[in-house]
């Protein structure tokens, strides 16, 4: 039993390992060859923490081999575009310029009920509004609406708008963030003042504080543990 | 380049390594295996407590084996190799000779099972 517990252990960290160096995908983006890699490193792992019997040793060499062949089949997709539309096949169109491509939708065996219900999750209801969709490799469709049901973007307004660079965040639950102060070009000094203008005593005392391009600094104290 | 070297030694040191521990399974079992000829002939001549201390000095050598090969190796093939173990000394000890003769055969087969279903033959993958 004990023993159990100690291979589970151990097999559930090499698989985090594993999941880890394999990227950073969701389930939802894996490609074919990741989807199948998942399924086998996840019946792999059990079977050495079911069964003491089998050394965990040869439960692990399938679970590395896997991963390096995931690693190997990623490289050679990025190499190769040839390779890449084999190993992750090719995006297909199933509306084009309004008009849905039925051959295209019976070869993927993909019916009706699939591409509108994706289309209604994609926020258009109505299947005249679109002019393209594409199914990519990975099982999600990408749609792009007709040019007068697209939302309004500032370009079309002819706003002139700054440019907004990447909040930092500063201070996580009452600790500095070293490096985020570096990248942000202020110092110390400038946070306890601000944080003082904003009646707060000192870094410990903050939950979550961040700062935009402007020097905006956001501060959320922590809430008040006696209330 | 580098994640594609790392890719290739990986797998260099994976198959490698696989290939290391066959080698070393056949090899290390070869030699229980001469030690097992020697009893049966042993026990062939009557000579029960050569054979009997024989059967021991084996024994010893394949409880050091053990630790080595569990980490590898199917736990229930090494407990089948143990029982077999404990079964000969015991016909031995009381002068079996028919059982012991069985037992014996019995021992050298799971002994050389074990690099067979360690080699890479179609059977094998199959």
């Amino acid at each position: 039993m004990l023993i159990g517990i100690v291979r589970t252990i151990i097999l559930y960290l090499i698989i985090v390992l594993v999941l880890r160096v394999m990227g950073k995908r969701q389930i939802g983006q894996l490609q074919p060859f990741e989807l199948v890699i998942i399924l086998m490193i996840s019946e792999l792992a059990v079977i050495p923490s079911q069964d003491s019997g089998i050394p965990l040793v040869a439960g692990l060499f399938p679970v590395l081999i896997l991963l390096l062949l995931g690693l190997a089949i990623s490289e050679i997709a990025l190499k190769s575009e040839k390779a890449r539309g084999i190993i992750c096949g090719t995006p297909t169109i199933l509306i084009n310029k309004g008009q849905i491509l039925e051959a295209e939708l019976r070869k993927l065996r993909y019916n009706l009920s699939d591409l509108l219900e994706q289309l209604r999750a994609k926020n258009l209801p109505n299947i005249a509004d679109v002019e393209y969709a594409i199914l990519e490799t990975n099982g999600q469709l990408s749609v792009i609406p007709k040019t007068g049901k697209r939302p309004v973007n500032t370009q079309d307004l002819k706003l002139q708008v700054i440019a907004e660079g990447l909040p930092l965040a500063l201070i996580m639950d009452g600790k500095l963030q070293q490096k985020n102060l570096e990248k942000s070009g202020v110092n110390i000094q400038w946070l306890n003042k601000e944080l003082a203008k904003a009646n707060v005593p000192n870094i410990k005392k903050v939950f979550f504080a961040s700062i935009d391009s402007q020097r905006k600094l956001y501060i959320q104290q922590k809430a008040d543990p006696n209330k | 380049m580098r994640s594609t070297l790392t890719i290739i030694l990986g797998f260099v040191i994976l198959i490698g390594s696989t290939l290391w521990v066959a080698d070393r399974i056949d090899s290390t079992s070869g030699a229980v295996l001469d030690n097992l000829n020697q009893v049966e002939l042993l026990i062939a001549s009557d000579k029960w407590d050569e054979a009997s201390l024989k059967i021991q000095q084996t024994y010893d050598h394949w409880t050091k084996l053990h630790d080595w090969w569990s980490i590898f190796l199917n736990h229930s093939i090494l407990n089948n190799i143990e029982i077999s173990y404990k079964r000969l000394s015991q016909y031995v000890k009381y002068k079996e000779k028919s059982h012991s003769m069985a037992e014996l055969n019995t021992l050298t087969f799971l002994l050389q099972e074990v690099p067979k279903s360690e080699t890479l033959k179609l059977n094998n993958i199959l």
